[in-house]
């Protein structure tokens, strides 16, 4: 049950580009929270802190009372899965189920606990008709959902999801809510990179702004989408729907349809 | 006067030898390593060593340092020089064969491996050491522009100038895999076996991405008019430092001079 | 009409495949109109690209029945010059660069120099692309050195510059972030007013919303609709064949469900505050 917390966290890449600035972030276990901002904002940086990728040059990334400084990032990974942008940047294997098998595998687990973990992460993906499937054979957005089965099925309690919602489409949003959904019941932290503003908007309890190289600032997608001063600080729209409200004049910070018809209608 | 774009993309090189036109340089390769090869054959002392080649290195050495790029060939001599210095010292020390030429309690010498030793790593230092002074003296675009000249079908001088590009960028794509296999539990940090046992994880992927990528980059330059038949407009142009007829002469005398001078001395 | 480019009764499958990723396609593109195509992952829009741009099946292999005809000829009788009549972009920001130049200015001038346009043309007809691109500050860099949004901007530039009159652009946004999504379709934008031919696969629907004339929707390798952009993306039964519609336009429906009469259900920003606001007005008169 650990927390992920951020101490003044700043770092440079090889080459003197600095990256995040004093970075403070807190993210305490079983929450569901989104990352937004422009490409350049910091935000991979920041995530690739959290599962040890990058250690900080200054400031510290404690997950629970685990200082990242102190572990591999192997290591770390049991504890953090992070699911990259690009899913063919981590597939090697030849079926779908072989690849999601392969975590659990390097975790050296009983055979029993090694099948349970590979079928309920098919189950929650979705990707149980696809197992014996080439990877290389499915289209781009379902090669995400692999990669995104083969770190559910690491079993860590916390996961990184590096913009799962680009390129999907209705069918792969959809997918992607109800992994968020069942993920969050589990007791699961769930951290996502998202520039899909809708999809933000709906889909998460806590949103956090990052924009040159800082934190902006983090709170409900409520207070985030009608803050304006940080949005336009961070480069970021409105979804449409609240964006239509503020033309007319709605109050109630309304970000999605159904707040809208409401509002609308009390009008 | 602000330079037009297609003049800043010209290449003026002040150094005359560094200028040499790539076909100029080419000959310069490969005669001098005809010669390497001529001179290996070359006998010497009592047990028949292949002497000649060490001091022929030197030229190489000359080439770059009046071509002004003796750091960046220092640079990558380096690696070449490690692998060399790796045969002489295995071929020295561990092979057997002729007669015993040292002995320092177990450890031999022996005629055939210092024979070998001497005329392998140094037949690597010489043919690479030449072709690196090629390669950090002249750019791929260059390069290029001289394939096409020579008359080379366009696309296989893509391929050869796509892949020179692709090294640099397959090194960064494998760092790129070899992060996300890391945050897999794939340990990359550690002894040689864990390292080793990365490797699959990491090959795959950057293969397979390498295949995609060639793909989808065949359909990017037929939408710029690749198979376009007709004659194609070069913006840039290759220009010749003026040393090119020198330097052919001196380098087609001294391989003539180096073969008669082997052919006298076999015939003697 | 103007019909530039035309389907026959295609129907096509790539190699090695059982099911055709495209069946029994009729369809004819007016010249100067904005097609956005819709449709689920895998519903064949990509393969539509590829046969409208004759990728499929010279380069793909695969067979092929009917025809694909351009500007009247079968686009198969067209060499390598159909690169300056269709302008080609998709996903990839990273393979539509060409790896052998050096520079961004080198970069769009090769299809030019492909073309054997004399090089005293050259330079000016790039630079006035790169301006309308936006990149003109990037022309001294590295194709390699760029950002995501900034190599689709040269991608474009690249195709633009051979000025073709078609363009088909397949998801070019789907990686990038608002600000680089933002700055391709200004581009879009400027094309669609130089009255160009174009056809954009697009998953973000409220930017087809924003620009289509005219909307096309693909299911599992069949064209299933293919109509005035209003009448598409307000029609709340395409939600069950796996495409999404504008946010506004599924608000428009609700509220008409609830009886706040709306003159038309609106498809973009600028409408639905337009059309509510005035239902509003009306109802609390």
């Amino acid at each position: 049950m650990k927390d992920l917390i951020l101490k003044d966290v700043s770092f440079s890449y090889p080459g003197g580009f600095l990256a995040i600035e004093h970075i403070n972030m807190e993210i305490k276990f079983g929450e569901n929270v989104a990352i937004v901002g422009q490409n350049g904002a910091g935000k991979t940086t920041t995530v690739k802190m959290m599962n040890g990728l990058l250690k900080p040059d200054e400031g510290e990334v404690l997950i629970g009372d685990m200082n990242t400084k102190d572990y591999t990032t192997a290591q770390v990974s049991r504890v953090v899965g992070y699911v990259f942008q690009n899913p063919d940047d981590q597939i090697f294997h030849s079926t779908v189920e072989s690849e999601v098998r392969y975590g659990p595998k390097t975790m050296k687990l009983s055979v029993e606990e090694e099948d349970k973990r590979v079928k309920e992460a098919l189950e929650i993906t979705g990707m149980e008709i696809y197992k014996d499937e080439n990877p290389m054979n499915l289209p781009l957005s379902m090669r995400k959902f692999v990669t995104i089965a083969a770190v559910i099925a690491m079993g860590t309690e916390i996961l990184i999801f590096d913009e799962p919602t680009a390129g999907q489409d209705v069918e792969g949003n959809k997918r992607l809510s109800a992994i968020l959904r069942t993920l969050h019941v589990q007791g699961k932290t769930v951290i996502t990179i998202s520039h899909d503003m809708e999809f933000v908007a709906s889909n998460f309890e806590k949103v956090i702004v990052m924009a040159k190289r800082k934190v902006v600032r983090a709170g409900t997608p409520k207070e985030i989408f009608w803050d304006f001063e940080s949005l336009e600080y961070a480069m970021l729209k409105q979804p449409y729907v609240s964006r239509v409200c503020r033309a007319l004049g709605i109050k109630g910070n309304i970000i999605d349809i159904e707040g809208a018809v409401e509002g609308i209608m009390d009008r | 006067m602000e330079k037009s774009y297609t003049e800043k993309i010209q290449i003026h090189k002040a150094n005359k030898l560094a200028g040499l036109h790539p076909a100029t340089k080419f000959l310069v390769v490969i005669l001098y390593s005809v010669c390497t090869f001529v001179l290996s054959s070359i006998k010497l002392t009592k047990i028949g060593l292949p002497l000649a080649i060490i001091p022929w290195f030197l030229v190489v050495l000359v080439l770059c340092a009046v071509s002004g790029a003796m750091k960046k060939c220092i640079k990558a001599l380096k690696a070449v020089a490690f692998i060399a210095l790796v045969i002489f010292l295995v071929q020295t020390f561990i092979v057997p064969g002729g007669e015993v030429l040292v002995r320092f309690g177990f450890i031999r010498i022996c005629e055939k491996g210092l024979k070998t030793a001497i005329s392998l790593s140094f037949l690597i230092l010489n043919i690479a050491g030449i072709f690196v002074w090629f390669f950090q003296t002249t750019e791929n675009k260059e390069i290029a522009r001289a394939l096409e000249e020579s008359g080379l079908n366009y696309k296989a001088t893509y391929v050869f100038i796509s892949s020179l590009q692709m090294i640099n960028v397959l090194s960064g794509n494998s760092k790129t895999i070899m992060n996300a296999q890391r945050a897999r539990g794939v340990e990359t940090e550690g002894n040689m076996l864990v390292r080793a046992k990365a490797f699959f994880p990491t090959l795959v992927p950057l293969v397979l991405g390498a295949l995609i990528g060639s793909e989808e980059r065949v359909l990017t330059l037929e939408a710029r008019g690749f198979s376009m038949e007709g004659k194609k407009t070069h913006l840039f142009n290759l220009e010749k430092s003026g040393a090119e007829g020198t330097m052919k002469i001196t380098a087609i005398l001294v391989t003539v001079l180096i073969v008669i001078g082997r052919a006298a001395l076999w015939i003697l | 009409m103007d019909i530039v480019m035309e389907c026959k009764d295609v129907t096509y499958s790539y190699p090695l495949t059982k099911k055709p990723a495209i069946k029994n396609l009729n369809l004819k593109l007016e010249r100067g109109k904005f097609y956005g195509v819709i449709g689920e992952n895998g519903s064949g829009k990509t393969t539509l690209c590829a046969l409208l741009r004759g990728f499929a099946p010279s380069f793909y292999k695969g067979e092929l029945q009917g025809e694909v005809l351009l500007e009247g000829k079968n686009i198969n009788e067209y060499g390598g010059e159909i690169a300056a009549k269709i302008g080609f972009v998709f996903q990839n920001p990273f393979t539509q660069i060409s790896g052998i130049k050096d520079t961004v200015f080198e970069e769009v001038s090769y299809g030019l120099e492909n073309f054997g346009v004399p090089a005293e043309k050259i330079e000016k007809r790039v630079i006035d692309v790169m301006k309308m691109t936006n990149i003109e500050t990037l022309a001294e860099k590295s194709p390699f050195e760029l950002s995501g949004g900034q190599m689709q901007r040269v991608a474009l530039a690249s195709v633009i510059v051979l000025e073709p009159d078609i363009l088909i652009i397949d998801e070019p946004t789907s990686q990038l972030d608002p600000e680089g999504t933002e700055s391709v379709f200004s581009i879009i934008e400027t094309l669609k007013e130089k009255k160009k031919t174009i056809i954009l696969v697009e998953h973000k629907i409220d930017l087809i919303a924003e620009y289509a004339d005219e909307v096309l929707v693909f299911k599992e390798g069949t064209m299933i609709a293919f109509r005035r952009k209003q009448e598409i993306l307000s029609d709340l039964s395409f939600l069950e064949q796996g495409v999404t519609l504008p946010q506004v336009a599924i608000l428009g429906r609700k509220l008409q469900e609830r009886g706040l009469g709306l003159s038309a259900i609106p498809v973009t920003e600028k409408q639905a505050v337009e059309v509510i606001a005035e239902a509003l007005q009306e109802r609390n008169k």
